[in-house]
């Protein structure tokens, strides 16, 4: 084991997938200075040729991703900031995710992209602070939300074996924290949840960087036992880890970071609300970012996001 | 154009020349019947018909090594079909059957065959223009020394993406050939009122690129300039930009006269003067037996070839079956092991 941080897990994690998978390669804007801290000595270690500055040109270099993946590579492509996924929405949309079932199997599209993403990183206002993963999830893009040092590290492994387009978010606010990691890297597969805390009076589904606040408010809370699950992989999802912590305690909350109108907290809580129904002692709660454009002041993004006293509220809202 | 052609012909080798010609006739033919197919009611989708523009896409793709790799758009057929693509498979796709090349999934606009080298068709405009590019980044990842051609309509070029990528090839010296087929229309809209600027071939060099416009009806002009221009990319000289001017007879696709029957972008006389004076089938099968190289025996007997494969071609497409409702989930993803993925429409 060793005390890690959640950016240096990333770190460890590009250096581990470059050396095993010979036909990967790094492109982002400014990955070899590492701007985002993530990238650090890749290009000393892998050359220009498998980390690659491109110029500001979101759509024109996930094309050349798409190609390179035509190819047989396996690029990942680093995004800066969150909302660059939007610039690039086509060759996502139309070219990465489709291609595979458009010409029935003839090609694998491994693309992996990654995104340092934000509830908020802090007054960096409405067109640096979102969670792109629903219009994602929406298009049938595979996405992947680790939430700590060990979780980064496996997933991120996994997102790169994986033979579809794979994007897997950083959430901003976690990546400060440390843990201790296991030596080997750990085999965390896609689609598997994970339970961060056990309960037995409510299931809060946490996404992000909620998966934190859900377990700070679950410690502080007297007298409810709370559960707290991570779905860690947002499509495919673990329905059944989630469905088998709601049988269990009979109400649920789900957290998230992102928009509320047909967010991935909306889809979760339906599928709890269709699978789950007759365990449920009362109804599904959810608790996401309200649905207006995060504000560069501060009082206002605080008043807009998540956070732990309403996270509360929700659990003491079902809980009688 | 005839005249000119004969003095290209010079001592060229033969099998080339007939190959040439029997390319862009089994193109024409391809559409012709295709085109049958869709007033016959046996294919679902639309299709863009690529007549009058079959020298671009045999004298681009007579030119490459099988190695080397095209993207090609939605007015692909000439262009996979050039580079070694099965016909019967074409066909069958186009009649969304089991044997069609992408077994009924694609239809006409999104044909491809890796193993040719061919990344795709494309439904939108633009978009296969990165993914030659980052084809020639993954050869340059490997060190080897294939070429890659993009082709798209005049209407790409004033797509964002065209130009990123344009960008792109040019700072990484990528060998990628830009084939910017004009054929003056996007849909109804003509090149001179959506194109800012002198030229189309401008854009290619305000990236420093070599650029340069030439005839796209003559096959010899376009097989000799994008011959040149893949010596010059395989060297390790960069990117190569080459504008064909072209037309296409037909409609921008195959439901459009019925929708603007009684109001058309182009004149007649328009369409007539490119048919009669510079069809490119026409003038050179003309000068192929002007210049005594193939006598006109030769290329009737092609001609009849040609018939008689694409007849076969119709049946198989007509009388194939159609693969099952059922298989629409399979290949959405690599691992569809996960439970309740993809999502069913019910549950």
């Amino acid at each position: 084991m060793s005390d890690t941080s959640y950016v240096g897990a990333i770190v460890e994690s590009y250096h581990e997938v470059l050396a095993e998978f010979p036909e990967a390669f790094v492109m982002g804007e400014d990955v070899r200075l590492a701007l985002m801290g993530t990238t650090h000595d890749l290009v000393d270690e892998y050359g220009e040729d498998r980390v690659v500055d491109v110029p500001i040109s979101e759509q024109g270099f996930h094309g050349l991703a798409v190609g390179a993946a035509m190819d047989g590579k396996r690029p990942i492509v680093e995004h800066q900031i969150n909302t660059m996924s939007y610039l690039a929405m086509d060759q996502l949309a139309n070219n990465a995710q489709r291609l595979r079932h458009m010409t029935d199997g003839q090609v694998s599209i491994p693309i992996t992209i990654t995104i340092p993403s934000a509830g908020a990183p802090g007054s960096a206002s409405a067109q640096h602070s979102d969670y792109t993963y629903p219009v994602l999830m929406h298009l049938g893009v595979k996405v992947v939300v680790p939430t700590t040092p060990t979780d980064v590290k496996g997933l991120l492994h996994s997102a790169v074996a994986e033979d579809d387009p794979v994007v897997v978010y950083w959430p901003a606010k976690l990546q400060s924290t440390r843990e201790e990691v296991p030596e080997e890297t750990p085999e965390i597969p896609l689609g598997e949840a994970d339970v961060k805390r056990e309960g037995d009076d409510v299931t809060v589904v946490a996404v992000g960087e909620t998966v934190r606040m859900a377990r700070s408010v679950a410690d502080d809370l007297d007298g409810v036992s709370v559960e707290v699950v991570d779905p860690r992989t947002l499509l495919p999802l673990d329905e059944q880890t989630i469905f088998e912590s709601v049988e269990k305690t009979g109400r649920a909350v789900v957290v998230d970071g992102g928009y509320r109108t047909c967010g991935a907290a909306a889809e979760i809580a339906s599928r709890i609300s269709n699978e789950a129904f007759w365990s449920l002692d009362a109804p599904v709660k959810r608790v996401t970012r309200a649905d207006v454009p995060i504000s560069y002041s501060p009082p206002e993004e605080e008043y807009t996001l998540p956070d732990e006293e309403t996270i509360s509220r929700a659990i003491s809202d079902v809980v009688p | 154009m005839e005249k000119q052609l004969v003095s290209q012909i010079g001592d060229r080798d033969e099998d080339l020349l007939v190959e040439m010609y029997r390319q862009m006739k089994q193109i024409r033919e391809f559409e012709i019947a295709a085109g049958e197919l869709v007033r016959a009611g046996e294919i679902p989708g639309p299709i863009h018909p690529y007549i009058g523009q079959e020298a671009i896409a045999v004298g681009t793709c007579t030119a490459l090594d099988d190695e080397d790799i095209i993207g090609s758009t939605h007015r692909g057929h000439g262009h996979v079909l050039a580079k070694g693509a099965d016909l019967d498979g074409m066909m069958a796709e186009l009649t969304a059957r089991e044997a069609g090349l992408n077994r009924g999934r694609g239809g006409s606009m999104h044909m491809v065959d890796f193993s040719l080298g061919i990344f795709g068709c494309n439904a939108i405009v633009g978009a296969s223009v990165p993914h030659v590019a980052g084809g020639m980044l993954s050869g340059r990842i490997d060190g080897d020394d294939r070429v890659g051609v993009s082709f798209f309509g005049e209407g790409a070029i004033n797509q964002g993406v065209v130009h990123e990528t344009m960008n792109m090839a040019a700072i990484w010296d990528l060998p990628v050939i830009f084939v910017c087929e004009n054929n003056k229309y996007a849909v109804s809209t003509d090149v001179e009122y959506a194109a800012a600027g002198d030229s189309l071939a401008s854009r290619g060099e305000a990236y420093g690129i070599e650029s340069r416009t030439i005839t796209g009806q003559n096959v010899l002009t376009v097989h000799e300039t994008i011959s040149e221009a893949v010596d010059d990319a395989r060297a390790g000289e960069g990117p190569q930009f080459v504008e064909c001017e072209t037309y296409r007879y037909k409609g921008h696709f195959s439901g459009e006269e019925a929708i603007l029957s009684d109001r058309s972008y182009r004149s007649d006389e328009e369409i007539r003067d490119w048919k009669e004076n510079r069809d490119p089938i026409e003038t050179f099968g003309e000068a192929l037996v002007e210049s005594g190289r193939v006598d006109a025996e030769t290329l009737r007997e092609i001609d009849d070839e040609i018939d008689e494969e694409v007849s076969s071609a119709v049946d198989l497409a007509t009388e194939s079956d159609l693969p099952s409702g059922d298989r629409a989930p399979e290949n959405a993803y690599a691992d569809q092991e996960y439970p309740a993925f993809p999502a069913p429409k019910y549950r």
